[in-house]
């Protein structure tokens, strides 16, 4: 595809553009006196109404509307399936926790997503891995096969983090978008950190660290590694010198700070698309934007819900596109 | 040879009106492109990108503006066009040439500012005079290299 052949798209995208969110929005939001209230401005902002207090399906259904109007309006979107590709696994991972445990998959199924989750899960129950999609296929027999021997779910996990990282790049550099490679490369960085971090905290050794770190430009796997196992001091350190100064603060604040600081860093990148009319890099922002917006209503519904301070809601808000 | 001379120049005329018009078909149809996404979202923006859209299409009109002077110099329209040597009517190619050239090259370029002038118009409609002021400098050297062809022609004496 050429930068051209998304005129159409990019301009319908920059009409949609202005519906997004604002920081001031955001902001009144947060004063709204209760999650009724909050609920009732959203819906001037042109959100559905939720049913009741259930405001997890509402916005799941607000970004499945997203993607499908970006999939309406592009000539092909396939790299944009670096954005939601991670889905899929996280489908996979419910599907098979719930195959050792017999709960039911669907209600932890997330979307969008690019195959049929419940089509997989019918594939997986009938224990017919080949009948999975070609990506999905030999991860989920790989990861199957390890929970059913050894029973240990984080080993099974790792499998399908590692395989989604490989993903997303995958995608992403197959799109030939600056953009959309800077932030895959990114995310799978900022990925690895969490896992190693993880890793070094619960006394993991080198070998599991070596399996569970995806390879990614950004710095050197074995390097990484070798920083990881000298400690958590150590590796920030080493990811200082690489530009990554304020992850130790984001990381000692806790685990929503440093979530925080992955989505900010994401969207910092996808803004420059805010500049680009050619290509599928607009689109990708606009996807990111609704993304991030959702995630931050999430925030305030669910706070607004149990009583959390305004003051509390604000330190959690995400940076955004607009 | 005899009429290698009428040759040429009809070539120049045809070569000015032939590449002027397929750079603003181009220009016109990337920029429509863009304009017809714009208003799949919103269709009250219709005059406003509709401007946007012609911006690339006036090098045509130049093209087609030689190719009527040449005609008219070398009396084809009449119906009983001059005797040219190879060496006049070569000078009548080499004069088509800046419109056929500058015309198709700038008319790619003036549509892609306008393209992204419809981004501008999306996002901010009171901004639509600065994106179509962008997208009109690059008009700049379509008309001067009109003129230049045009200054050829009439100073071409036979």
């Amino acid at each position: 595809m050429k930068n051209k052949d998304y005129l159409f798209a990019v301009a319908a995208i920059r009409a949609n553009e202005l519906s997004l969110l604002k920081e001031s929005d955001l902001e009144q939001l947060i004063n709204a006196p209760d999650y009724k209230k909050a609920v009732s401005m959203l819906g001037e902002k042109g959100y559905d109404l939720p049913a009741g207090n259930n405001y997890s399906k509402m916005l799941d259904n607000e970004l499945e509307k997203t993607w499908q109007k970006i999939n309406e309006s592009a000539p092909e979107a396939d790299a944009l399936k670096t954005f939601i590709v991670k889905n899929d696994f996280q489908n996979l991972k419910a599907i098979l926790k719930s195959e050792m445990t017999k709960n039911d998959a669907k209600q932890f199924f997330v979307s969008p997503c690019i195959y049929d989750a419940e089509k997989m899960l019918e594939s997986i129950s009938e224990r017919k891995f080949e009948e999975l999609p070609e990506l999905i296929a030999d991860t989920a027999k790989k990861a199957y096969d390890t929970i059913v021997k050894t029973g240990n779910g984080q080993l099974c996990d790792i499998i399908i983090d590692t395989a989604a990282l490989e993903a997303i790049l995958s995608f992403a550099s197959e799109s030939n978008d600056d953009t959309l490679i800077e932030y895959a490369q990114q995310f799978c960085l900022l990925t690895n950190v969490k896992t190693a971090y993880r890793s070094v905290k619960t006394n993991k050794n080198q070998t599991f660290l070596e399996m569970a770190v995806a390879e990614n430009s950004l710095v050197d796997k074995k390097q990484f590694i070798e920083e990881a196992l000298k400690g958590e001091n150590e590796l920030f350190e080493f990811l200082g010198q690489k530009g990554f100064s304020k992850l130790k603060e984001a990381f000692e604040k806790g685990t929503s700070s440093f979530e925080k600081y992955c989505d900010d860093e994401s969207i910092r990148i996808m803004k420059k698309a805010k500049m680009t009319v050619f290509g599928i890099s607009p689109l990708a922002g606009y996807y990111v934007a609704r993304e991030t917006e959702i995630k931050c209503l999430r925030i305030i519904l669910s706070a607004k819900l149990s009583g959390v301070s305004n003051d509390v809601i604000r330190e959690r808000m995400r940076e955004l596109y607009v | 040879m005899a009429n290698l001379g009428l040759c040429l120049a009809i070539a120049g005329a045809a070569l000015a009106a032939l590449l002027s018009g397929m750079g603003s078909a181009k220009g016109v149809g990337m920029v429509g492109e863009a304009a017809a996404g714009l208003i799949s979202e919103d269709p009250s923006k219709f005059t406003k990108v509709l401007i946007l859209e012609i911006l690339p299409g006036t090098q045509g009109l130049y093209g087609f503006i030689t190719a009527i002077m040449v005609m008219i110099k070398i009396k084809l329209l009449s119906g009983a066009p001059v005797e040219l040597t190879w060496g006049q009517g070569l000078q009548v190619f080499a004069a088509c040439l800046p419109i056929a050239i500058v015309g198709y090259f700038s008319a790619i370029r003036q549509a892609k500012v306008a393209a992204a002038g419809v981004s501008v118009v999306a996002k901010k409609p009171d901004q639509q005079s600065k994106a179509m002021v962008l997208s009109a400098m690059v008009e700049t050297y379509a008309v001067l290299a009109l003129l230049i062809s045009i200054l050829f022609i009439l100073r071409l004496n036979f």
